[in-house]
């Protein structure tokens, strides 16, 4: 797993909870750039990556995310592969 | 009485103002109508919010005020941070530790949350905010409120300041506007009120530049 991997699965996850197919994940993405991205959606967000890659993120974790790249940092550390 | 940060002893104090703001002059209290969670539930989950120290959000001890009386208790309170300095919301960061706290509660609420997040405003970045304002019922009326709102507001360093209330709250609104704040911004719906969610449909966004 590395993170050119990571960014492509990322980007159906991202497209069906943000309802915008067409958008596209880059490390510095984050929520002030995506319009539908708020509370609640970033949070269904963070449950869906948890399912897929089968990690929990902690609280400190989850309040240190200032953006994409930060979250695949996280599953790179999770998984074992950083 | 006396003005002064909070300190672990005002925790108990804090957590009645929080209830109390909530309940935003009315009589529900939206994370029990919201979550199915009772007072003291949520009382617990409060505290161990506070434990973790997360600055930037209303839940955190350093952003709290207390006015004390002459016996050293706590009789006013507020929580006051500059929105957005660590580049989240306030609301996301809360959202987060809610969620953190109340995982199961969250997924069967969904729909109830959804009609919360209606009448969301936007906090204004940059601007210091200043939430869950509470006068113990006794010491009302002998303007401690608005000494706290004076202190906090000259304790920072932005001239911009922002309140968010419900439009219910009638008391509340006419001080924070005495004291020159104006609506900014205003949400409403009314499926709020319907599903008893709060005590009112429409959330007010007041401003004030104190420069």
């Amino acid at each position: 797993m590395d993170r050119d991997q990571i960014t492509q699965e990322l980007q159906p996850i991202f497209a069906k909870i943000f309802r915008n197919p067409e958008i596209q994940i880059t490390d510095d993405l984050n929520a002030e750039q995506v319009s539908g991205w708020d509370s609640l959606t970033h949070l269904s967000m963070i449950a869906d990556v948890e399912s897929h890659y089968g990690v929990k993120f902690k609280l400190k974790e989850l309040i240190g995310m200032k953006n994409v790249g930060d979250m695949i940092d996280l599953i790179l550390t999770k998984k074992g592969a950083a | 009485m006396s003005i002064k940060k909070a300190e672990p002893k005002h925790l108990d104090f804090i957590v009645d103002c929080i209830i109390e703001s909530e309940k935003s002059g009315g009589t529900i209290f939206p994370y029990t109508a919201a979550f199915g969670i009772g007072i003291k539930d949520f009382t617990q989950i409060i505290k161990d919010i506070f434990e973790e120290e997360i600055p930037d959000q209303p839940w955190c001890l350093d952003h709290w005020y207390v006015v004390e009386n002459e016996l050293g208790n706590a009789v006013a309170g507020l929580s006051s941070w500059i929105e957005g300095m660590n580049g989240t919301s306030s609301d996301m960061l809360k959202a987060q530790m809610l969620n953190f706290f109340l995982k199961q509660e969250w997924e069967s609420s969904k729909e109830k949350l959804e009609v919360l997040a209606s009448i969301t405003i936007p906090r204004k970045n940059g601007y210091i905010q200043l939430e869950h304002l509470y006068t113990h019922a006794d010491f009302r009326g002998q303007g401690h409120m608005k000494s706290l709102i004076l202190h906090v507001l000259e304790s920072h360093d932005s001239e911009k300041a922002e309140i968010q209330v419900l439009e219910s709250n009638k008391n509340a609104v006419s001080l924070y506007e005495y004291m020159g704040f104006s609506v900014n911004e205003r949400q409403c719906n009314e499926a709020v009120e319907r599903l008893s969610l709060l005590s009112g449909c429409c959330k007010l966004q007041l401003i004030k530049n104190h420069g």
